[in-house]
């Protein structure tokens, strides 16, 4: 389907959006996907009736129509969605534009100044490319321009290294096209800005605080750069261009450093500008500290679980002959599936009567579940491990004896929380916020006890151990479930949540207005 | 063009004498072969004819008929094949590079029949209109189809390096137009003239075809998949046929100016101006065939050189010096031309009265356009390249642009020289041609020290969307798709 819209259909009606008091800002979550990060907004929205909010969403494409994933609360009163990807040459009016020369000239300053760490010359940038009473190069011209042309060989010629000509030019472009689409978008006005991870999204907020004065607030559930940094390591589309020799070594290539460097400037830039900076663990504060984030702007509100739905669910536990051992995630690599296999074979040598469900969608990565699965026959293990798919797994954390995630990457889990909600110890690698939930963040929380024993990552034995030690020991079981039902009273309800956020929001919201 | 590079370079390599000299006739053969045959044998028909044919209708203005009706089938079969040329040459070059053969043979024979029928109708209509015998008519027919033909088929052909057998079918079916023509002409007077040279054409045709065939497959079936080529590269429809109307647009003037002389029904011709400058354009065939022996191998080799560096993931500082090598062998090859044309045209321009009178002509006027010609022609031979080089850098708009100069200063100086009287006669010409090849020369310059940056800025941007206010969210403000919530909402109850 193309781009090509009745114009009444999706204008809006007067020349202006709506002014909403929180613009929240993210990048292909909310409402298309469905995650952690979406749920979370979804309930922030939906908890503040009396707080309206707009939503701008970053996505790859506009030319398609995607259905919403969540219905849109009624607080909520505009949305926009900008894409990257879909590279319009911007013909603006360029009212600037007796500072050409200074703009080629700012864009060469501002990228000398990135290797130094600084991020300050953005305002010119800004000034030159987004501010439409002194917009002075319109896209067209920095994609197309002789000026810039020579930039672009000057910058390469700086490097002083033998590289791939042509993949620096691509490189160039494959990272400017979708900023340039950041720095031309609609911005709707708001008393806050929300972003909820730095990147295009954070560029945004940051352009919306230089454009507005407004305040700007991140949140971020993952770190950003960290996420992107696994993605261009993986990646194959990037010319690595390295001897083979060399491979072995961390360097991975001018072009893979650039696309990181890069995401770690979209990141600075962000704090730079951010008023708060917010995580959900302090292993992530402490990565955003060292990506240049002012310790004094960071702050930890983890993500909560409705206790609404969950407590009641502890009344109905019942007494097993059979040990049940859950895993609850969706069989994909990165939870590492096959090691809680292979723990399940080294619990069944030493346990009867057990029996181990993988609660979670099968449907993502067909090829690494068939893996799964044939690992599982290998090991014997068809008649006790069963793959559920996925389901309401609210009606299996009451059966359950102890819950089990091998991940190697998580951020904050909530089926750790949920399982503590319910009564449910867990066994978890160490990744993560898996230790703060299981062992207590700050003194005060650890006083309350485990709630679950951690484990190393990729260790089928640490693993199996944990399990056996749980569904063996009653008494240390009926300990790490207590423990658990008071951490999660105390730190983890979503009412906690929502009422540092509010708070959050009527201290920026009085700023703003003074 | 790109194969025959290939080949030459090749035969270069041998580095001996006669491969050398092979390699230099052979490019001979591919860009002027054709010219210099039909002239050739069109010149021994004007030597033997006088001697061996005494015709009634041919001593008495039809020798003058027959010169005048092979000139006009020359003229306008050369601009109306203009019109695919180039297209076509872009088609079949395509083809290949995805290698795709079939097309080759049903393309050819579906564009050779479109061609039969088109300049059939036409220029029966022409001839009928123009007058003449039935006999003259049919044949004339005849012969402008079958060099029309002929023009298609040299499009084929110059991608099957079979230059032998090119050059072996050229000179046998001149040397059988030339003896079908006396033949006819002794017995049939004008009209077996023609039909006997039509003949000769037409074994040209055939051989031609013969050896596209062996060269590329039988034709399976009709295949019109040229047709979107034109619209795509529309540019290329109209530099050929601008350049053929440039380079006739001058005779054209004369001949329906007062100075023409009507020969018979629509044939007009001006032998003191028409007469020297056909003979001043054979003076740059040496030439030209050897800077486009240079274009096809060095020049060739460099260019391929720098698109390969580019894309094996070369380092700028590489790719910069194979674009200084191209450079350089690209004003090697027009200084070359320069000194080795400019000497022969410095020659010919003073010793004009006496080649002319080798020739058994003696007017003073022609010599005077003679001389102005024949600069004309170096210049002219100039514009041809710079256009051949533009068009290898894919400048296609440059070319259009360049070539539209062309037409319309050759068209303007020489209106003006006519107006001028006939101590300018010629002149218009050669200022056209001058003043082209120094907006060419500019151009390429200019061009040139661009490619990199054309090279790479113009590489096309993938989802690349137009700007329009509708990619707006609100009319005149910033970029991003307003999502209509009612809608939305209302589309999320409906599930």
């Amino acid at each position: 389907m193309g781009i090509g819209r009745k114009k009444d259909s999706a204008s809006p009606a007067s020349k202006n959006i709506p002014e909403a008091d929180i613009c929240l800002i993210n990048e292909g979550t909310y409402p298309y996907v469905t995650g952690g990060v979406s749920s979370w907004i979804h309930s922030i929205i939906s908890a503040m009736p009396d707080i309206t909010f707009s939503i701008l969403h970053i996505s790859p494409s506009n030319k398609t129509e995607v259905e919403f994933r969540y219905e849109l609360p009624e607080n909520v009163v505009s949305m926009i969605n900008v894409s990257l990807h879909d590279s319009i040459l911007h013909k603006n009016d360029t009212p600037g534009k007796k500072n050409k020369k200074q703009a080629y000239k700012d864009i060469i300053d501002f990228h000398k100044e990135l290797d130094g760490k600084n991020v300050s010359h953005f305002r010119d940038i800004y000034k030159h490319f987004c501010s439409s009473d002194e917009r002075s190069l319109n896209t067209k011209e920095i994609t197309e321009s002789r000026d810039i042309w020579e930039i672009i060989l000057k910058m390469y010629q700086e490097k002083e290294r033998m590289n791939s000509f042509i993949d620096y030019f691509w490189t160039w472009r494959f990272i400017h096209l979708p900023l340039f689409q950041v720095l031309n978008s609609e911005i709707p006005k708001a008393k806050i800005y929300h972003t909820v991870s730095t990147g295009y999204a954070g560029l945004v907020g940051v352009i919306a605080k230089i454009k507005y004065g407004a305040p700007l607030l991140l949140t971020e559930h993952g770190i950003y750069t960290k996420e992107r940094a696994i993605e261009i390591r993986r990646s194959e589309w990037i010319y690595v261009d390295l001897p083979i020799k060399y491979r072995p070594q961390r360097s991975q290539g001018l072009f893979k450093e650039i696309w990181e460097k890069f995401f770690l400037f979209l990141s600075r830039l962000v704090y730079e500008h951010a008023d708060e900076i917010i995580t959900l663990y302090s292993g992530n504060q402490n990565l955003q500290i060292s990506h240049g984030a002012d310790k004094n702007k960071c702050s930890i509100i983890p993500n909560a679980i409705n206790t609404k739905v969950f407590n009641p669910l502890r009344e109905k536990i019942a007494c097993n002959d059979i040990k049940k051992v859950g895993f609850v995630g969706r069989v994909v690599p990165i939870k590492d599936v096959k090691t809680f296999i292979k723990a399940c074979k080294l619990v069944v040598s030493q346990v009867e009567n057990v029996e181990f469900w993988v609660l979670g969608p099968i449907d993502e990565d067909k090829e690494y579940v068939d893996e799964c699965r044939r690992l599982s026959e290998l090991l014997e293990l068809n008649r006790k491990l069963k793959f559920l798919g996925r389901v309401d797994v609210r009606q299996y954390y009451p059966k359950l004896d102890v819950s089990v995630l091998t991940s190697i990457s998580e951020g904050q889990p909530l089926t750790i929380l949920e399982g503590m909600a319910v009564g449910v110890p867990s066994v978890s690698t160490n990744v993560g916020a898996c230790e703060e939930l299981l062992y207590g963040r700050t003194n005060e929380d650890k006083a309350l006890g485990s709630s679950g024993i951690i484990t190393n990552i990729g260790k089928p034995n640490e693993t199996a151990d944990a399990i056996i030690k749980i569904i063996t020991d009653k008494d240390l079981h009926d300990q790490m479930v207590r423990s658990g039902y008071k951490r999660v009273d105390k730190y983890y309800r979503e009412e906690i949540l929502i009422k540092k956020y509010k708070n959050l929001y009527k201290q920026y919201a009085l700023k703003s207005t003074s | 063009m790109a194969g025959i590079g290939f080949k030459l370079k090749k035969m270069l390599m041998e580095d001996t004498y006669s491969s050398i000299f092979k390699a230099y006739l052979y490019s001979a053969v591919i860009s002027s072969g054709p010219w210099l045959l039909s002239i050739l044998s069109l010149s021994l028909l004007g030597i033997l004819s006088p001697v061996l044919i005494h015709h009634q209708e041919l001593s008495t203005g039809g020798w003058d008929i027959f010169g005048a009706t092979i000139v006009y089938i020359f003229a306008f079969s050369l601009i109306t094949t203009g019109l695919i040329t180039h297209v076509i040459s872009r088609f079949i070059a395509d083809k290949i590079y995805l290698g795709e053969y079939d097309a080759i043979p049903s393309s050819y024979v579906s564009l050779i029949l479109i061609i039969i029928v088109f300049q059939g109708i036409t220029s029966l209509i022409f001839f009928s209109v123009s007058g003449g015998s039935f006999l003259y008519i049919v044949s004339s027919v005849m012969l402008y189809v079958a060099i029309s033909c002929i023009w298609i088929a040299l499009i084929f052909l110059s991608i099957s390096e079979n230059y032998r057998t090119i050059f072996i079918i050229f000179l046998l079916g001149s040397l059988a137009s030339v003896t079908a023509a006396l033949i006819g002409g002794k017995f049939l007077g004008l009209p077996g003239l023609i039909g006997g040279y039509a003949l000769g054409q037409v074994f040209i045709f055939f051989g031609f075809t013969y050896d596209i065939f062996s060269n590329f497959g039988i034709p399976k079936e009709f295949s019109f998949g040229f047709y979107p080529y034109g619209k795509k590269y529309y540019e290329l429809i109209l530099i050929g046929f601008l350049y053929y109307i440039a380079i006739w647009s001058d005779k054209f003037i004369f001949w329906f100016s007062d100075t023409g002389n009507n020969i018979t029904g629509l044939f007009y011709t001006f032998n003191d101006y028409d007469f020297p400058l056909f003979l001043s354009y054979l003076t740059i065939i040496p030439s030209l065939t050897i800077f486009l022996l240079n274009i096809e191998t060095d020049f060739y080799h460099e260019y391929r050189g720098f698109y390969e560096y580019i894309m094996s993931k070369k380092s700028y500082k590489s790719i910069h010096e194979k674009n200084v090598n191209m450079q350089k062998v690209i004003r090697r090859s027009l200084t070359d031309l320069l000194k080795i044309q400019g000497m022969v045209t410095f020659l010919v321009i003073y010793f004009a009265p006496g080649i002319l009178k080798m020739l058994n002509v003696t007017s003073e006027i022609s010599v005077q356009i003679f001389r102005y010609t024949s600069f004309g022609a170096f210049m002219h031979a100039y514009v041809l390249i710079i256009s051949i080089i533009l068009l290898y850098f894919d400048l296609r708009k440059d070319v259009l642009v360049f070539t539209i100069i062309f037409a319309f200063t050759n068209t303007l100086f020489t209106f003006i020289s006519i107006r001028i009287g006939p101590d300018f006669y010629g002149l218009g010409q050669a200022t056209g041609c001058f003043v082209t090849f120094i907006i060419g020369l500019i151009y390429l310059k200019v061009r040139l020290g661009q490619i990199e940056y054309l090279t790479f800025i113009k590489q096309p941007i993938v989802n690349k969307l137009n700007d329009s206010e509708d990619l707006r969210a609100r009319p005149g403000g910033g970029y991003g798709k307003y999502i209509d919530l009612i809608k939305a909402r209302s589309k999320m109850h409906a599930k």
